[in-house]
């Protein structure tokens, strides 16, 4: 499938030790620990209750900059779809205000999904795994004021059999999950954010310094070996020739080193697969959040990536696909 | 030594005593506790006055405000609502013959119309101690040894006029009877037979419609869906239902008025006198099965089948066009009520495949006699099917 091949988006590297400063949460938990414990609450029993504690009156989910009742709409819309729904918080990641954290939901599709207004989406009483990428911003007060989802729709309806499959992979669990702190930390950010910055300027090159020989990044459409994501990145830049990926924040705790950031581009140019077929260009412009966590080895090069974003709205916005499955098409007249 | 005969005569006939009670009880499937319960239930409590509870089968309790409330432990017994803060029933049980039900009827202060509150199987209704018209339901879900006797609650108000009620914290309007059950611990739904449900901020259900609700632990209700066709076990729980109003004396399903909230727009024209024969012809339709188009003209699955040269009922196409003979067919595809056998319904959006609908078991209760022979006439489609195929009315 050329569009899966059109899919693999990279990241990239730099040094820039942030400024945040002392996590601040309940006199018994520090910040890693609570957002453990909240997504524990909401999605693995459905209490809600704990969003009212423990999140800011001024709380906003981005990237669609709704509220506290999103939110609590978005988790027991889940719960009701699969009531033995289960979350596990298997790899997090914490600086100053900041905690990343990679969570595995899976669960049996067995009740009705159903969104505001909208017709529910029938069950098919099968198994429904996916990986969710969330970071948390917590304010002075020690409330979680920000979260940015790192969320695959495509992913997502294609298991509830609203959109028809595209062979995602399975979920790829965290073999590593444990932060390992060998005092390099700092330098990692550095390099993520190194990453980047040659990323935007054009140089690739950067991957094979920093990255190891026998790197692997597990992106939403399938995992790659460094070679096989230096090619994909240079084939995405080919076709959205002004491609960025913006970084908004870096979180990094031992050896492990999270990035948000935004790809902005516009698809001018074809895309060119691997043997040599194109994607003709649609001029259409690209605005897409991801979260990749990256882990380094302990002489400081990047082992392995895992990276979220919505892939549905990656094709959508660039105009490869059309999607109008009743989840997104709420009733009108309700 | 005649004393120990005579204690082991005794310790004998009692085992068999208790060997006979025991398959006494065992012998009481699960059809026969429905049909007894219910008609135990309208004996117990038919004609009951408005701003009263009425224990209608064990079990049934009640949590009240007074401690001078009078008895309540029995079928029959009744209490004044006004005290009642909480009902519960039992969930249905044929070793110990039990299978809770209970009535309330009140008319809220600014309204005519009664309002009759009916609680089935695993249900718990509580009612706000200072306003009436507010409910909070909440029902068991999973599967139960007696998959005929539901657990539910069902709300029926009388007249055409709409009655404001709080349910689940969510405001209705509701000229109507509606039938909640919860699927899980987050999932609700609610099921209307007749008249219209409308809620705040978002759909309104007609009649044969459904509506999906997400509540949180706590039991209130975040938000509805948009109405649905109801299904083919939702209509057999509705039958359960009407069944124990009818029981009770309530004719219900008096022609219901636009409702003052907007109604979702059905996708698809009323059918009503579309008719099945020679020269009919139908063309396919989005959303539309085998089921749903034998059931708006009249005739079966099967004959459809037959005279089309379809051996799967699930293959169909949009566009395609179908001869439409009359016909009976006694095989597995003949029409059933299902979810998306109401034909004067909205339809669901397009699917990529016709979904196939279930035959229903032949162990479906229906209490035929409490109906007279008959469901009243603007009973929707669906139920009317589901009537004649097991009260032999045609």
């Amino acid at each position: 499938m050329k569009a899966r091949k059109f899919f693999f988006i990279g990241f990239l590297l730099i040094a820039m030790s942030s400024g945040l400063s002392l996590p601040i949460a309940t006199a018994q938990q520090s910040p890693k620990d609570v957002v453990k414990s909240v997504i524990n609450s909401i999605y693995g029993t459905g209490d809600i209750s704990v969003i009212d504690t423990l999140f800011a009156p001024n709380f906003v989910r981005h990237p669609a900059e709704s509220d506290v009742n999103a939110l609590k709409i978005s988790a027991l819309s889940l719960r009701a779809a699969m009531p033995d729904l289960k979350a596990a918080s298997e790899l997090a990641v914490a600086e100053g205000q900041f905690v990343a954290v990679r969570v595995l939901l899976n669960g049996t599709f067995t009740g009705e999904f159903v969104s505001p207004n909208a017709l529910p989406i029938e069950p098919n009483n099968k198994p429904i795994t996916f990986a969710v990428h969330l970071l948390y911003r917590f304010d002075e007060n020690g409330k979680i004021v920000e979260e940015w989802d790192g969320f695959d729709n495509l992913n997502f309806l294609s298991q509830l059999g609203v959109l028809p499959s595209l062979s995602s992979p399975p979920v790829v669990p965290v073999q590593y999950p444990d932060v390992v702190d060998v005092g390099m930390s700092p330098q990692n950010k550095q390099v993520i954010q190194g990453y980047f910055d040659a990323f935007n300027q054009g140089n690739l090159g950067f991957i094979d310094t920093a990255f190891k020989d026998d790197f692997t990044a597990h992106n939403p459409f399938g995992t790659l070996d460094r070679a096989g994501m230096s090619g994909d990145l240079g084939r995405l830049r080919g076709a959205l020739p002004d491609l960025k990926e913006n970084v908004t924040q870096l979180v990094t705790e031992g050896n492990w080193t999270v990035a948000l950031y935004t790809l902005q581009g516009t698809f001018s140019a074809p895309y060119v697969n691997a043997d040599g077929s194109s994607v003709p260009a649609t001029g259409k412009p690209l605005s897409l959040p991801a979260i990749t966590f990256f882990r380094f080895d302990q002489q400081g090069l990047v082992a392995e990536s895992f990276e979220t974003y919505d892939s549905l709205s990656f094709l959508t916005q660039l105009g490869l696909i059309t999607v109008t499955a009743p989840i997104l098409t709420p009733t009108p007249g309700a | 030594m005649r004393s120990t005969r005579l204690l082991v005569s005794v310790v004998v006939c009692l085992l068999l005593l208790s060997a006979r009670t025991i398959l006494a009880q065992a012998a009481l499937d699960c059809a026969t506790l429905v049909s007894q319960s219910l008609s135990d239930f309208g004996n117990n409590c038919r004609n009951l006055q408005s701003g009263s509870l009425c224990y209608g089968h064990k079990s049934v309790t009640a949590q009240t405000n007074s401690s001078n409330s009078g008895s309540f432990q029995k079928p029959a017994d009744q209490l004044p609502l006004n005290v009642v803060e909480s009902v519960t029933t039992s969930l249905a049980n044929t070793t110990t013959a039990e299978w809770g039900l209970a009535l309330a009827s009140m008319i809220p202060a600014d309204s005519t119309a009664a309002v009759n509150m009916l609680l089935m199987g695993d249900a718990k209704l509580a009612l706000a101690p200072t306003v009436p018209t507010s409910l909070q339901i909440n029902t068991s879900f999973g599967s139960t040894e007696c998959s005929e006797a539901p657990s539910v609650a069902a709300i029926n108000t009388s007249g055409d006029a709409l009655t404001a009620l709080k349910i689940n914290g969510i405001d209705t309007q509701a000229n109507s009877l509606v039938i909640f059950q919860q699927e899980s611990a987050n999932a609700i739904k609610a099921i209307v037979y007749s008249g219209s449900f409308a809620v705040s901020g978002g759909a309104t259900a007609q009649s044969g419609q459904t509506l999906a609700g997400v509540m949180d632990n706590k039991g209130t209700v975040l938000f509805w869906s948009a109405p649905r066709p109801s299904n083919e076990n939702e209509s057999k729980t509705v039958a359960v239902v009407m069944s124990a109003f009818n029981r009770l004396g309530f004719i219900q399903a008096t022609p219901i008025p636009h409702p003052t909230a907007t109604p979702i727009p059905p996708t698809e024209a009323p059918v009503s006198g579309a008719s099945c024969g020679e020269g009919v012809i139908h063309v396919v339709q989005p959303g539309e099965n085998l089921f749903r188009i034998a059931l708006r003209y009249g005739t079966s699955i099967g004959a459809i089948q037959n005279a089309n040269g379809i051996s799967d009922m699930n293959q169909i196409v949009v566009g395609q066009t179908l001869v439409i003979p009359c016909g009976v067919d006694s095989g597995t595809s003949s029409v059933a009520p299902g979810s998306t056998g109401s034909t004067d319904q909205p339809t669901a959006a397009p699917r990529d495949k016709v979904t196939p609908v279930p035959a229903i078991p032949t162990t479906q209760t229906i209490d035929c006699s409490a109906f007279n022979g008959s469901l009243p006439a603007n009973a929707p489609p669906a139920f009317q099917q589901l009537f004649n195929q097991f009260c032999g009315h045609p």
